[in-house]
């Protein structure tokens, strides 16, 4: 788990120079709170786990003009068989229209097995989360209102056990890679 | 016509689903197995090339895995498994000098008589002048006197094991759509396959000018009447498993996996079985004094069948030991006994230490219990008390046996 936290470590910092940089150009236009509750389901061809996990995030972060939204994304991913906590920095583009508006989204982050029971033999560690989307929001009373996604996430995990037939010091670690087709539906505040 | 979709949004409509499908399709989860074990894998070496390998001293270098230790005068000689040897100067335990080391491929064992060091290397036994530990000489080679490690002696080829950790991945894709498999299923069992605990490692001790060393099965019998000029004597065979040799008043004390062997040695040349004490297998260092044989039994991998416990015995006849009491112990290792003092080294749980004046009665007498340290053998020497494992070498002011007062330690890696 280390080395994947040291690996998403540089992200922040992009992240923020973004922010800056958006800040700087969205300068004197109005930037307002965002807030987007998806619920969905995490699709495979072939799987580990359940074929279908069901998957629930909020996104929370300020939007700029109507074009663009970045923020924190905190969710639960439920593969029956594994529970993972995903925390990702969200960013979305949107391409404003009358009525609805396509726009795509990214989340890139950390899945925690925080749900996972630790024992001195088996425990699981969490991994990298990627997840591209794209889709369509609605208006409804001025405003977005709703939206659907699709998208696909990518999310690893690892399970290890002690290996006691090799001896003390032996484990066996399962590294999963779960390649997922993400559909969503979600309300926009 | 105004219920039907327009012709011209259907290719679009269609390009959306194949999309959709083959996105879907196309994402499999995927896992990825890892078997990670320590074991030891067999290297096999040319006695030419071993020959060609430097032997000597070198300057000090750090202490990066403590093995068989050895106490000589004022000084402390410290195994580096299968490399060499370092040489400390412990005139103050509280702080002992690196002061050389002897390079040494293939060495896990020593002893030192007047001045001569003898150290096992692979199948030879060598033989090192330490009279001036800044000029140490090698003075001579007995050559192929330890052949178990031989695999082809025609050719010249033996094998020895080094200690590794062994990692195998292998990757499974998700296996279709509606296999719904749950991680406990997911315990690999492949890549069981190990080289096992192999390896033997030579034990050496010293009594009346011989020099006695024992591997899985023989003890090997050297005159060293004259130091300088170790002389092969002979084998005696001894049955499997053979572990440690500890020499008392004339006898021989042998731990093997199956039991305890006693040789009378009053014929240093000639060593004679007195008796055999047997057991259910397990492993088994052991210390004597004159009425009593201190034996520790534990499980391990290569005892799977033995129980950690301590075995007191009475010897005063020595072709009858009796087992008089069995202590419950945590994971008994190397022992060590001074006066009624007995010392125990637990594995991983550290070090015990106990009056024995009451041989039946050990349990209660426990005195002392160090737990932060992994300590697997020690030896009562004259300044300390020197405890070595895991961890390192450790020595402890004994002199009062009822509280142990740490001195130093030597950290490894």
């Amino acid at each position: 788990m280390r080395v994947s936290m040291l690996r998403i470590s540089g992200l922040p910092v992009i992240v923020t120079v973004i922010l800056l940089y958006v800040g700087v150009s969205v300068r004197g236009q109005s930037l307002r709170y965002a807030n987007e509750t998806e619920i969905g389901t995490l699709w495979s061809g072939a799987n580990f786990f359940s074929p279908v996990a069901l998957t629930v995030q909020s996104f929370n972060g300020v939007q700029f003009a109507r074009v663009m939204s970045m923020g924190l994304t905190v969710g639960v991913d439920e593969y029956f068989g594994l529970r993972i906590v995903p925390i990702t920095l969200g960013a979305r583009v949107i391409l404003p229209k009358k009525r609805v508006s396509p726009y795509v989204g990214m989340e890139v982050g950390y899945g925690f097995a925080w749900f996972e029971k630790r024992t001195d033999t088996q425990w699981h560690d969490g991994g990298v989360v990627f997840n591209p989307s794209m889709g369509l929001r609605w208006k409804a009373k001025g405003k977005d209102r709703y939206l659907v996604s699709i998208g696909y996430k990518r999310q690893v995990a690892s399970l290890h056990t002690a290996n006691t037939i090799l001896g003390p010091e032996a484990y066996n670690t399962e590294k999963y890679t779960l390649n997922r087709m993400a559909i969503r539906f979600g309300v926009v505040f | 016509m105004s219920t039907s979709l327009p012709a011209n949004r259907l290719p679009k409509l269609l390009v959306g689903l194949v999309l959709i499908i083959s996105t879907f399709t196309s994402c499999r989860d995927q896992v990825e197995h890892t078997v990670t074990y320590a074991t030891q894998v067999p290297v096999y070496l040319e006695v030419s090339a071993f020959r060609k390998m430097e032997v000597g001293p070198r300057p000090v270098k750090t202490i990066s895995d403590a093995g068989k230790i050895y106490v000589y005068g004022d000084y402390l000689f410290i195994n580096e498994p299968q490399k060499g040897i370092h040489v400390l100067d412990n005139r103050d335990p509280s702080n002992p000098q690196n002061i050389t080391y002897i390079e040494i491929p293939g060495n896990v064992d020593l002893a030192v008589n007047s001045n001569i060091l003898y150290a096992d290397s692979y199948i030879d036994l060598l033989a090192f002048d330490i009279s001036d530990l800044s000029a140490i000489k090698l003075v001579e080679r007995v050559e192929e006197v330890f052949p178990h490690m031989f695999v082809d002696a025609e050719r010249g080829m033996f094998v020895t094991f080094k200690d590794t950790v062994i990692t195998t991945t292998s990757v499974e894709q998700g296996r279709g759509w509606g296999t719904w498999r749950n991680q406990e299923a997911f315990v690999s069992s492949d890549a069981a396959a190990g080289y096992g605990q192999g390896g033997s490692m030579a034990r050496f001790t010293l009594m009346s000018g011989h020099l006695y060393a024992v591997d899985d099965y023989t003890l090997r019998l050297f005159d060293v009447q004259q130091a300088c000029k170790p002389k092969f004597v002979k084998d005696i065979q001894l049955g499997w498993g053979i572990e440690t040799i500890f020499p008392y008043k004339e006898k021989l004390f042998i731990g093997s996996m199956t039991g305890m062997h006693i040789y009378d040695a009053t014929k240093p040349d000639s060593p004679i079985r007195m008796s055999v004490y047997q057991h259910i297998a397990a492993c088994d260092p052991v210390v004597v004094n004159d009425d009593h044989a201190f034996v520790t039994l534990r499980t391990g991998n290569m005892c799977r069948f033995g129980e950690d416990v301590l075995q007191v015995l009475d010897i005063k006849d020595p072709y009858y030991p009796k087992l008089i009491k069995s202590y419950a112990m945590d994971n008994p290792h190397g022992l060590g006994l001074s006066g009624d003092y007995l010392y125990i080294c637990e594995g991983d749980f550290g070090l015990k230490s106990f009056n024995t004046s009451n041989v039946l009665d050990i349990a209660n007498n426990q005195l002392e219990h160090i737990e932060n340290k992994r300590f697997t053998d020690v030896i009562p020497a004259p300044k300390s008390l020197i405890v070595t494992g895991a961890d390192g070498v450790c020595q402890y002011d004994y002199s009062d046996p009822r509280k142990l007062k740490l001195l130093s330690c030597i950290n490894v890696k």
